[in-house]
């Protein structure tokens, strides 16, 4: 062999083989070090450096919501709180301390050291820092203006809180581990449970953090407690050391109140929930009418849209552990999607190394309904960040970025006198004798008359006819948040009153309604536009549509009246006239021949279907989930039959939609048929504004038979009968008024009337829902109001007169 | 020759030229010691690194690091003192020896010696306190245990057979028992390899040895029962790090984990004199002056750091095997190939722990860790190779571990 004849003795080929295999021993070594040298090497070495670094975030600041005055409807209102570290609450800081000078004191030979000898010497170094930290108490206790024992049992307070939930994460965790243990077979040894418990007792993230122990200080004393958490003083040398043998007690400089940490703490608030409003009575329908004027407390105000914030961020997606993989949180996986579509904000949001400022933490506040919720991604802002250099002691400070307001359309001035007038306790959103439909007799049915004095809820929408911007919004019922927070149950309970009221739902948008007789002017102008009917042309009003059914598809005339429009006028009534007279004849007559395509089209045209992505929900949750509408079985407009069509042409059938979308669709008439979805949020993206192209003569026609509706003596929406007496529902000086009157039928509210069991379950509400859209302005239409009154019964009675008081408030506001 | 006058007589007086000579002749030995003062002198730098944070400037150094130079001076006296005289004398001394540090041993091992005397660390019974120094029996023991081996093996050849092996088997038995019972199976481990390399060098047949170990290795996972405890934790946390499992990495792992994270952090040209100090300090690297010291070197002077380290002690074992292919006297030979042994063996378990290939284990680092006991019984070592290679004979004694059916 080669070997052999290079190596001619044994014992040398013997030597090289030990020396091969001494180096071929240190291959793995080798390649383990170029591993972690060269291809770990930034990832450990940015570990590393992780320890040399000290971060202390400050919270963001979250922007404010406005309305389109500039007037504040949501702020932080900021605020401080003092916390201390956990251990030097439970007093395990002055053992720390001690150990470590003790440690020091002997240097090298700590470790030769008995655990017993170690003890003792931890021990006769305690008392210094303990004594230091009694008067470090008495020093907090005196800049928060707390007696000693006060700050004391919160410090109880705090330790028992933590104590229990570590115990409560030692027990999940030894369980779970067990669990797992089991499912994978693995033998549970007395090392293995040893680690299991070892693992299940690491401490809880809150045994290392801050605790507040007095929160929302005034700033005068926040600040006090700033300089103190600044000061530190030299410590005290333990009594009579020179009795013992003689230590070595190097002086020391410890913090004054160590541990201490001001935070900024800081609330939402919303200066403008409740308002007081001053109703005018003297506008009111007579039987209503006062001279002096009401004041109205209104709370709750604008609480469907603005929304809240909560406390807790939501997890939403678990983590593997095992692989080093955190579980995210819901809002903040929201958030990542939110920077990725916005580089801009990104290159602003990230810290040099790739952290979030504004990623979200246990205990951020975080947006949860309306606007908040909706607008989050901009509302958040980013935290400030201060870093200090472990060995350099260097400080960087980085400022926090406020968040972005957000203005409203909405004037909350106007929608406070709105709410106000709908409060049931001003009486006209409550049941009255004088709405109640009589009997021949003229004696009111005796479940009917239980009724009166019973508080009626509905929505009001107000809408700018040129600019599309919602200028109001109210739902009634509302709910305050502190009501929420409180008793939740009185806005999200079972009782049969919650069932019928539904405080938290926002009626506005989130409530479908059968359109009604509101419709037909719609109807009108698409039929026209369409060909189905010239514009003067004239329908007969027949009483009822097929001549051999009396009972099907009748007039309203027909069936309160016995007698039919062309009776009442002594013609045929053209468009404008069916309008007027909201004459059903005319408009199911028009719904046959536009038929199921050409009702579908008319509808969509008009918004039906859509949504508005207003901006107040977030994507499919929560009671401000905008309702688009439906048509047939579905937004687009399918299975509708010809039985469907005619009935559509009045508003009924197998159609639904907002009060919204009504405001929406006459505005769309008012500006001749140009197209401008509504916004709620000043400056958010709007599509372009389309043209329906709608025959001129039709909107004319349109508008000239809304116009009667309210001011010509045959239009059902120009007077209510009070007791014998008629008298106008609109009433405001020098501004003119279309309007229509709109009944729509409902489904009844079923459910427990006893709120006992689940058994027994009856009518709890039904009836017909009173609609009214009207427009106004002094010379041309300006303003839409769209009013619905739930179960406010047939025709404009209910609704009417609140439009009226919507237009003085108008008024008063300063818009017209 | 400048010290030699034209009639071949010499220019130096007395006993310098005969001493020249020697020192000329011990050759490769050289390699070994200058590696040796190397790597004591580094460690001294390692240590200084470890413990002060703040850099000091040289020829400051910090407390435990200026105590660390002490002992490699003390070392080097020490080893300049077995040196001297012949080694041969520690052969026929070498029984007694051996006698002496079993009785040691079992000294520790006695239930009722006084702590005041055998003072327990980290729950081993590993140390005599002498008062102002330590003594380590178990490094003495490693010293007469491969006196005796090499003593043993030198002029028979019975270990050529199955049966033969066994009395080698059982002289390292005893010392290895003795040493596990402490505890310090770490220690105790490093026989084998030692003994492996002895055997291997005197011409064992490979066949015998390498079915030796491949029984080991099977019967190894039968001894995992009668592991402790602790001592199981640690195989458990070092098949989790392998997986990537990073449960253990605040618990049983921590040193581990640490380790390799410094070490990572150190780069391939190392993390600089402040950063590398500040990375050790608020890493709170553990035992970084004993055990870790290796990792300590990687962090301040990176790949190329720790490749030199390996690179001194690879030297250290060329020079060593060198003058042990040079020597023509088998118990010499087999000296140096025990103590070699023994040296690749440590480096190897320690510097594994290091860079987390292997769990941790209590074995320090010849030469760069911290402590007067092992430093000392380290230099010694390196005394005898010197010794054996200033030792050379002239005539060659009849040829040892030379066999015709080899391989």
């Amino acid at each position: 062999m080669f070997l052999k004849s290079l190596f001619p003795s044994m014992f040398h080929r013997r030597l090289l083989l030990l020396l091969g295999l001494i180096a071929f021993s240190f291959v793995p070594l080798t390649a383990q070090l170029g591993r972690l040298s060269i291809l770990r090497a930034d990832d450990l070495r940015q570990q590393a450096e992780k320890r040399l670094v000290r971060r202390q975030w400050t919270n963001t600041v979250r922007g404010s919501i406005l309305d389109r005055e500039g007037r504040i409807l949501a702020q932080d209102r900021p605020s401080f709180d003092v916390a201390v570290d956990y251990q030097v609450i439970t007093g395990d800081w002055a053992l720390e301390k001690a150990r470590l000078a003790a440690r020091r004191s002997v240097g090298a030979g700590w470790g030769d050291l008995k655990p017993a000898e170690r003890e003792d010497l931890i021990a006769r170094f305690r008392p210094a820092y303990q004594v230091h930290l009694e008067r470090a108490w008495d020093a907090l206790a005196a800049a928060v203006n707390l007696t000693r024992d006060e700050l004391d049992s919160r410090r109880d307070q705090v330790i028992q809180s933590v104590t229990s939930k570590q115990e409560y994460a030692t027990a999940k965790r030894r369980e779970k581990e067990l669990k797992d243990a089991q499912e994978q077979g693995e033998e549970l040894t007395e090392a293995a449970l040893r680690a299991i418990e070892s693992r299940a007792k690491q401490p809880i993230a809150e045994v290392k953090a801050p605790h507040v122990l007095v929160s929302r200080v005034q700033d005068e004393v926040g600040f006090a407690c700033q300089f103190l958490a600044a000061e530190d003083v030299e410590l005290e040398p333990p009594a009579g050391l020179d009795a013992e043998a003689p230590i070595a007690f190097r002086s020391e400089r410890v913090d004054q109140v160590p541990g201490l940490r001001v935070i900024d703490g800081g609330d939402r608030e919303y200066p403008i929930e409740t308002a007081t409003v001053e109703v005018d009575r003297s506008t009111f329908p007579s039987a209503l009418r006062a001279d002096e004027k009401q004041k109205v407390v209104v709370s709750g105000l604008a609480a469907h849209i603005l929304g809240k914030v909560r406390d807790k961020v939501y997890g939403s997606s678990p983590g593997d552990v095992a692989k080093g993989v955190r579980p995210t949180i819901g809002d903040a996986q929201l958030r990542t999607a939110y920077l990725k579509a916005n580089p801009p904000e990104a290159a602003v949001a990230y810290t040099t190394d790739g952290e979030d400022r504004g990623a979200y933490r246990d205990n951020d506040r975080v947006g949860d309904t309306g606007v908040e919720g909706a607008q989050e991604d901009l509302l958040r802002g980013l935290r400030g960040l201060q870093t200090t250099r472990v060995d350099t002691g260097e400080r960087i400070y980085q400022e926090p970025a406020r968040g972005q307001d957000t203005r409203l359309t909405l004037d909350i001035m106007l929608q406070a006198r709105i709410q106000a007038v709908m409060d049931p306790q001003v009486g006209l959103a409550m049941v009255h004798d004088w709405q109640l439909a009589r009997d021949p007799q003229g004696q009111l049915h005796p479940a009917e008359a239980a009724k009166i004095g019973t508080p009626l809820f509905g929505a009001a929408v107000v809408l700018d006819i040129d600019t599309g911007d919602v200028l109001a919004m109210v739902s009634t019922p509302t709910f305050t948040r502190q009501e929420l927070r409180e008793h939740p149950e009185r806005v999200y309970g079972n009782d049969p009153a919650l069932l019928v009221s539904t405080p938290w739902l926002n009626r506005c948008i989130a409530k479908p309604y059968q359109p009604g007789s509101i419709v037909k002017p719609l109807i009108l102008a698409g039929a026209i536009t369409r060909g189905n009917l010239h514009a003067d042309q004239t329908i007969a009003c027949t009483g009822h549509l097929l001549p051999n059914e009396p009972d099907k598809y009748r007039c309203w005339i027909y069936k309160r009246f016995n007698t039919t429009h062309t009776e009442q006028l002594g013609h045929d009534p053209d468009g404008a006239e069916a309008l007027m007279g909201s004459c059903n004849i005319f408009f199911f007559t028009l719904g046959r021949r536009l038929g199921p395509d050409g009702i579908r089209d008319v509808y969509r045209d008009f918004g039906v279907g859509r949504g508005f992505d207003l901006g107040v929900d977030r994507a499919g949750a929560g009671p401000a989930t905008e309702y688009t509408g439906i048509l047939g079985d579905g937004p687009t407009g399918t299975n509708i039959k010809m039985g469907d069509a005619i009935q559509m042409g009045i508003g009924q059938g197998p159609v639904a939609w907002t009060p919204l979308h009504a405001a929406d669709a006459y505005a769309t008439l008012a500006r001749n048929g140009v197209r401008m979805p509504p916004r709620l949020i000043a400056g958010r993206h709007r599509e372009e504004p389309g043209d329906l192209s709608l025959d001129p003569r039709g909107i004319a026609q349109a508008m000239e038979g809304l116009q009667r509706a309210v001011n010509d003596d045959l239009g059902t929406g120009h007077t209510i009968t009070i007791g014998e007496k008629k008298e106008p529902i609109f009433n405001a000086p020098g501004v003119k008024v279309w309007g229509k009157t709109g009944t729509a039928t409902s489904s009844p509210v079923v459910g427990d009337p006893d709120g006992e069991g689940p058994r027994e379950s009856g009518v709890l509400e039904s009836g017909d829902h009173s609609w009214f859209v009207v427009m106004v302005g002094r010379d041309r239409p300006r303003y839409v109001i769209s009013v619905v009154v739930d179960f406010g019964g047939s025709g404009g009675k209910v609704s009417g007169p609140i439009a009226n008081q919507i237009i003085h408030a108008l008024i008063a506001e300063g818009y017209l | 020759m400048p010290y030699t006058r034209a009639d071949g007589a010499s220019r130096l007086p007395g006993l310098v030229r005969p001493a020249a000579e020697a020192l000329r002749r011990a050759g490769p030995a050289w390699l070994t010691v200058v590696a040796s003062l190397l790597l004591s002198l580094l460690g001294v730098y390692a240590i200084d690194v470890a413990e002060s944070v703040k850099p000091t400037v040289l020829p400051d150094l910090s407390p435990t690091a200026l105590r660390q130079l002490l002992f490699v001076v003390v070392a080097i006296a020490a080893s300049v003192a077995i040196a001297l005289p012949n080694y041969r004398l520690f052969g026929y001394a070498s029984w007694f020896l051996m006698a002496i540090g079993i009785a040691l041993l079992v000294f520790l091992l006695v239930p009722f010696v006084p702590a005041s005397i055998v003072r327990p660390r980290n729950g081993a019974r590993g140390w005599i306190d002498l008062g102002p120094v330590d003594l380590q029996p178990s490094e003495l023991v490693k010293i007469a245990y491969v006196l005796v081996l090499a003593w043993y093996l030198r002029f028979r050849s019975n270990y050529r057979t199955f049966r033969g092996l066994l009395p080698p088997a059982i002289i390292t038995a005893i010392p290895v028992g003795l040493i596990t019972l402490q505890p310090d199976l770490g220690t105790s481990m490093l026989f084998i390899p030692a003994l492996f390399a002895v055997l291997v060098a005197a011409g064992a047949k490979l066949k015998h040895l390498v079915i030796i170990v491949l029984i080991a290795m099977m019967a190894a996972p039968a001894a995992y029962p009668l592991l402790k405890p602790h001592q199981k934790e640690r195989i458990v946390g070092l098949l989790l790090q392998v997986e990537g499992d990073p449960r253990a990495d605040l618990g049983i792992n921590m040193q581990s984990v640490t380790a390799q994270r410094v070490v990572g952090a150190g780069g391939i040209a190392g993390a600089g004199n402040e950063r590398a100090r500040t990375l050790l300090h608020f890493n709170a690297l553990p035992e970084r002056h004993t055990d870790m010291v290796f990792a300590v070197i990687c962090t301040r002077f990176g790949l190329l750091g720790g490749l030199a380290t390996l690179g001194l002690y690879l030297m250290w074992a060329v020079g060593a095997l060198l003058t042990s292919g040079l020597c023509r006297e088998p118990f010499g030979r087999l000296v140096i190939v025990g103590l070699t042994g023994f040296l690749a063996a440590q480096v190897f378990v320690n510097v594994g722990m290091n860079v987390g290939i292997l769990p941790i284990v209590g074995i320090t680092l010849p030469y760069l860790s911290h402590g007067g006991s092992s430093m000392v019984m380290v230099w010694l070592m390196t005394g005898l190779v010197l010794n054996i290679a200033l030792r050379r004979p002239k005539l060659t004694l009849r040829t040892s571990f030379e066999y015709a059916d080899d391989e």
